[in-house]
C-alpha cells in the first residue's frame, strides 16, 4: 500500500473525515463535490459500504484506496455517484455549429470516401452521440462514420446500449430528425421509441473514465464533451481536458458545453468562433515557427 | 287371563310368577353349591397334604439326628435307649406323615419313599447290630462300615424330596382343578337365575303385549273410519283397562265432533278464499312486485286491498332503490376513471419529478463551475489592474526620461550654436590676421628695396627684411588653413544644428507617443478594475443562483417524495373506489332480483343527478 493511502486522516477512532473520502473520490474519479452535497456522498458511500456488508469506515476507505480495484467496488460507487442527466440536442448551438459549419467544412477538406470519427465524451445514457449521429448521418447519408459514446458508468452505457427511450425524453429532437430516425415500440403500451438500426449500427458505447489513462487513443474529427467538466475538480479538468484534446485530430474541433471554459486553453488546439459557439480547432498544418 | 284385569294387576300376577322361578333358580344353585363345596373340601385336604409335606423333610431331617445322637451316647458309654427311643417316634411319625399322604393323593410315590425308608431302618439296624458284636471303633458310623447306612439315608431325602415335589405338582393341579369347578359352578348358578328371570320377562311381555295390541287394533280401526269421514264409528267396551278408558273418551269426542260438523262448509269457503289469496301473492315473496291480488266481496277482500296498496308502495321504493344504485354505479364508474387518471398522472409526476431534481442538480453543478469559473477570472483581471498599472508607472518614467533627454539636446544645441558663433568670430580674426600678413609682406619687400637702395649698409637691413617677408607668408599660410578650418567647423556645426533639431523632433514624437502608451494603460487599468469588479459580481450572482439551486434542488427532492405519497394515496384512493364499485355491483344485483313493471321507472321521482366534474 502506497504511503497516501496508509496516511488515513480519521476524525475519530472508527470513522473517516468527510474531507478525506472527499480527496479519496477526487483521486480516484476526479468527481468534486459541492461542500452542501458531501453529506449526502457521505451516505451514499455509507450505504455502499453496509450493502457490501462492512460495519467499519475505515476497512472500506483501506479497500477503496487500495491502487486498483478488482472487486469492482468504485464501478458500484461511482453509479450512486454520478448525475446521469442529459437530452438529445441539449445546447443547440454546438449542434447547430456542428452541422452548418464544422460538417460541411470536415467533407470539404477530408478525402472523399474517408470515415469520420465523431465522440460523444461523457455520453451518459447515449442521447447525445445519437444527436451527433442524427446530425452526422443528415450532413451525407451515404457518408461513412462512426459515433463513439463514453460514459464512466456502466448502467449508464447499458441504457445508451439499448436505445430505448420515452416520450418526453425524445421531445427535444427536431421534428424532421424525429420523423426520420425514431422508431415508435409498441412492446407493453408505455410509448417507448428506438432509434433507427441504420443509426445504432455506426454508434459504439464504451465505458471510459476520462481523468485515467486508457488505451482508447483515437484520432478523433470531432469531440463532444458537454456538461462533464463541471462536476471534475480542477485538476481533473486539466488532465481531462489535456486528453480530449489530445484525441482531437488535425483539423478537427473540440466542443466544451457553455461555461465549461478550461483554465488552461487545451494543449495544441486553438480557441475558434464558430457560428456563435466557442470550441478549439486544431489547424490542418502547424503555423510556420517564427525565427527569433 | 281376563279383559278386565287392569295393567297394574297383569304386572303384580307377573312379579308372582317370577318369585317362583327364582325359587326354582336358588334351588338349582343350591345344588350346584354342593358340588362346590365337594370341590372345596378337596382343595383342603390338598392343602393339609401340603403341610404334611412340609413336615416330613424336617422329620426325616429328625431320623439322622437321632442316629448322630444314639451313636454319641453309645461313644460316650451313655446309655443308648432315650436316643433309640427317640429315634423309633421320629419314624413313626414319618410313617404316619407318609400314611396321611398316601391317602390324600393315592400316588405310588409314598410307596417307593416307604421302601426306601425300610432300607434306611434295615440298614440302621444291621449297623446297631455290627455295633453291638464288634464294639464302636470296628464299626465306626463315619467309617466304612456306616457307608451303607448312610447311602441309604442319602436315598431316603433324595426320594422324600422328590415325594414332596411330585406331591406339590400334583396339588397344585388338583386345587386348579377344584377352583375351575367352584367358578363352573358360580357360573352355573348365575346363569340358572338369569334364564329363569329372562323366562318370566318374556311371557310377562308376550302376555300384556297380546292384550294391548288387540285393545290398540279396535281403537286404530275407529280412528281409521273417522278420519275417513265416518263419525258414526265407536270403540266397543274394552273394559277397565287404560286403553278402555281411551275408547270411551274417543267415544264421547266423536259425539261432540259429530255436533260440530255442522260448521265445517262455512270453514273451507274461507280456506279457499284464502288460498287464493295466497297464490296470487306469492310471487312477492320472488321479488316479483308486478302482481295484483284480486280484490274480492268477502273477508280476504279487504286483506286484498291493503295488500295492493303495500305493494303500490314497496315498487315505488324498490324503484327509488333500482334508479338510486345504477346512478351510484354510474358515478362510481366517472370516479373509477378520474382516480385511475390520477394515480396515473401522479406516476408521471413522480418520475417526472425525479427527472427534475437531477436535472436542477446538473444545473446547480453547471452554475457553481461557471460561479469558480468567474471567481478566478476576477483574481486574473485583478492581475491585469495591476500589471496595467505597473505599465503606466514604467511609461510615466520613460516620458520623464525622455523630457530630460529633450532638455539636455536643446541645451547642447545651444552651445554648439554658440561654438559656431564663436568659430565664426575666429575666422573674421583669422581673415585680419591674413591682412596683417599681407600688409606685413608688402612692408617687407618696401624694407629690402629701401635696403639695397642703401647699399652696403643696408646689407643687415635686407636680411631682416627678407626673414619678415618669410614669416609674413607663413603667417598668411597659416590664416588660410585656420580660415579653411574654420569654414569646415562651422558647416559641420550647422549639420550637427540640424541633427540636434531632428533628435529634439524625435525625442519629442516619442514622448508623445510614451504618453499615449500612459494613457492607454491607465485606461486599461481602469477597464481592468471596472472587469475585476463585473466578474465578482458575476460570481456573487453564481454563488446566489448556486443557493438558489440548491434550494430548488432540495425542494424538488421532497416534492417528489410528497408525489411518491400522493402516487401511493391515489392507488389506495383507487383501489377503495374499486371495492365501492364491486359493493355498488352486488347492491345492483340485489335490487334487480326485484321486479317490477314496465313503467315503474317513469313513476320513479327523479333524483338530482349527482355530478362529478373530471378535470382532465
Amino acid at each position: 500500500m502506497s504511503k497516501a493511502a496508509s496516511g488515513v486522516r480519521t476524525s475519530d477512532a472508527e470513522g473517516i473525515a468527510p474531507q478525506a473520502w472527499s480527496d479519496l473520490i477526487v483521486r480516484r474519479c476526479g468527481l468534486a463535490f459541492r461542500h452542501i452535497r458531501m453529506p449526502e456522498v457521505i451516505g451514499i458511500v455509507h450505504g455502499q459500504m453496509r450493502a457490501r456488508g462492512i460495519e467499519h469506515e475505515t476497512e472500506y476507505y483501506t479497500l477503496l484506496a487500495r491502487p486498483g480495484d478488482g472487486s469492482g467496488e468504485w464501478d458500484a460507487l461511482i453509479e450512486r455517484l454520478t448525475n446521469h442527466e442529459t437530452s438529445f440536442f441539449r445546447h443547440p448551438p454546438s449542434f447547430d455549429a456542428l452541422r452548418l459549419h464544422i460538417l460541411p467544412e470536415l467533407r470539404a477538406t477530408r478525402p472523399p470516401g474517408g470515415r469520420l470519427s465523431l465522440w460523444s465524451a461523457g455520453c451518459s445514457t447515449g442521447q447525445e452521440a445519437y444527436s451527433l449521429a442524427m446530425c452526422a448521418i443528415a450532413d451525407n447519408a451515404h457518408g461513412q462514420f462512426t459515433v463513439w459514446g463514453s460514459d464512466i458508468s456502466h448502467e449508464a452505457i447499458k441504457i445508451a446500449r439499448q436505445a430505448r427511450f420515452g416520450r418526453r425524453s425524445i421531445s427535444t429532437i427536431p421534428e424532421h430528425y424525429r420523423q426520420r430516425y425514431l422508431v415508435p415500440i409498441n412492446d407493453n403500451g408505455a410509448g417507448d421509441f428506438t432509434i433507427v438500426e441504420d443509426l445504432t449500427q455506426r454508434v459504439r458505447f464504451m465505458g471510459t473514465n476520462l481523468v485515467e489513462p486508457d488505451g482508447f487513443r483515437a484520432s478523433h474529427d470531432v469531440v463532444f464533451c458537454h456538461n462533464v467538466l463541471i462536476y471534475f475538480s480542477p485538476a481533473a479538468v486539466t488532465q481531462a481536458v489535456a486528453r480530449l484534446a489530445a484525441s482531437v485530430g488535425l483539423g478537427g474541433y473540440l466542443l466544451l458545453g457553455p461555461g465549461e471554459a478550461p483554465h488552461d486553453r487545451p494543449p495544441g488546439l486553438e480557441p475558434v468562433i464558430v457560428n456563435g459557439v466557442r470550441a478549439f480547432h486544431r489547424r490542418t498544418a502547424r503555423p510556420m515557427e517564427i525565427k527569433s | 287371563m281376563r279383559r278386565s284385569m287392569t295393567i297394574k294387576a297383569r304386572q303384580y300376577m307377573t312379579l308372582g310368577f317370577v318369585a317362583v322361578l327364582l325359587a326354582a333358580a336358588a334351588g338349582l344353585a343350591a345344588w350346584q353349591l354342593r358340588s362346590v363345596s365337594g370341590q372345596v373340601a378337596a382343595v383342603d385336604a390338598s392343602a393339609q397334604s401340603a403341610a404334611k409335606i412340609a413336615a416330613l423333610g424336617g422329620q426325616v431331617g429328625s431320623l439322622l439326628a437321632y442316629e448322630r445322637s444314639y451313636f454319641l451316647d453309645l461313644a460316650r458309654q451313655h446309655p443308648v435307649d432315650a436316643a433309640l427311643e427317640r429315634w423309633n417316634t421320629a419314624r413313626l411319625a414319618v410313617v404316619t406323615t407318609l400314611d396321611a399322604i398316601e391317602k390324600a393323593t393315592a400316588g405310588s410315590a409314598v410307596t417307593a419313599t416307604r421302601a426306601t425308608l425300610t432300607k434306611y431302618e434295615r440298614e440302621f439296624a444291621s449297623l446297631r447290630d455290627r455295633v453291638a458284636l464288634e464294639g464302636l471303633a470296628a464299626a465306626d458310623p463315619e467309617g466304612p462300615a456306616g457307608e451303607a447306612t448312610r447311602t441309604a439315608f442319602t436315598q431316603l431325602t433324595a426320594r422324600v424330596d422328590t415325594l414332596t415335589a411330585d406331591v406339590g405338582t400334583q396339588l397344585s393341579a388338583g386345587t386348579a382343578a377344584a377352583g375351575a369347578g367352584i367358578s363352573r359352578g358360580y357360573w352355573m348358578i348365575a346363569l340358572g337365575v338369569v334364564s329363569a328371570i329372562m323366562i318370566a320377562a318374556i311371557g310377562f311381555t308376550l302376555m300384556t303385549f297380546g292384550r294391548v295390541a288387540a285393545d290398540t287394533a279396535a281403537l286404530v280401526s275407529v280412528c281409521d273410519s273417522v278420519s275417513t269421514g265416518d263419525l258414526d264409528a265407536r270403540v266397543a267396551d274394552l273394559g277397565d283397562s287404560e286403553l278402555g278408558r281411551v275408547g270411551r273418551a274417543l267415544n264421547s269426542m266423536l259425539d261432540r265432533t259429530a255436533r260440530l260438523a255442522d260448521s265445517q262448509h262455512e270453514r273451507d269457503q274461507m280456506q279457499a278464499a284464502l288460498m287464493k289469496l295466497l297464490s296470487e301473492v306469492s310471487g312477492v315473496a320472488e321479488g316479483d312486485l308486478t302482481v295484483q291480488a284480486e280484490v274480492t266481496s268477502d273477508v280476504t277482500g279487504a286483506v286484498a286491498d291493503s295488500f295492493n296498496l303495500m305493494i303500490v308502495q314497496l315498487r315505488q321504493i324498490i324503484g327509488q332503490v333500482q334508479a338510486a344504485s345504477r346512478q351510484i354505479s354510474m358515478a362510481v364508474g366517472e370516479l373509477r376513471d378520474v382516480t385511475e387518471n390520477l394515480a396515473s398522472g401522479s406516476d408521471d409526476q413522480a418520475a417526472q419529478a425525479v427527472e427534475a431534481s437531477v436535472a436542477i442538480e446538473e444545473m446547480a453543478a453547471s452554475i457553481h463551475y461557471v460561479s469558480e469559473n468567474a471567481s478566478s477570472s476576477a483574481t486574473v483581471a485583478e492581475q491585469a489592474r495591476a500589471n496595467a498599472e505597473h505599465g503606466t508607472r514604467a511609461v510615466t518614467r520613460t516620458i520623464e526620461g525622455m523630457k530630460a533627454v529633450r532638455d539636455q539636446v536643446q541645451e547642447t544645441a545651444k552651445r554648439i550654436k554658440r561654438l559656431g558663433e564663436s568659430s565664426q568670430e575666429i575666422g573674421e580674426i583669422v581673415e585680419l590676421i591674413g591682412d596683417i600678413g599681407d600688409r606685413t609682406s608688402i612692408l617687407a619687400l618696401n624694407a629690402s628695396i629701401q635696403a639695397a637702395m642703401a647699399g652696403e649698409a643696408g646689407r643687415g637691413f635686407a636680411i631682416v627684411a627678407d626673414e619678415v617677408e618669410r614669416l609674413a607668408d607663413r603667417a598668411t599660410e597659416a590664416t588660410k588653413r585656420a580660415s579653411m578650418l574654420v569654414k569646415a567647423t562651422q558647416s559641420e556645426t550647422a549639420e550637427v544644428m540640424t541633427a540636434m533639431e531632428d533628435t529634439t523632433r524625435e525625442v519629442i514624437n516619442r514622448s508623445n507617443i510614451a504618453n499615449e502608451a500612459g494613457v492607454a494603460l491607465a485606461e486599461i487599468q481602469g477597464v481592468s478594475n471596472r472587469l475585476a469588479e463585473l466578474l465578482q459580481a458575476i460570481s456573487d450572482a453564481a454563488q446566489q443562483q448556486a443557493r438558489g439551486s440548491e434550494q430548488v434542488a432540495k425542494s424538488m427532492n421532497e416534492m417528489s417524495a410528497v408525489t411518491r405519497n400522493t402516487a401511493s394515496g391515489t392507488k389506495q384512493t383507487a383501489a377503495a373506489i374499486h371495492s365501492l364499485g364491486v359493493l355498488v355491483d352486488n347492491l345492483n344485483g340485489i335490487v334487480t332480483r326485484f321486479k317490477l313493471p314496465a313503467a315503474a321507472d317513469a313513476e320513479t321521482p327523479a333524483f338530482a343527478q349527482p355530478r362529478l366534474v373530471a378535470s382532465r
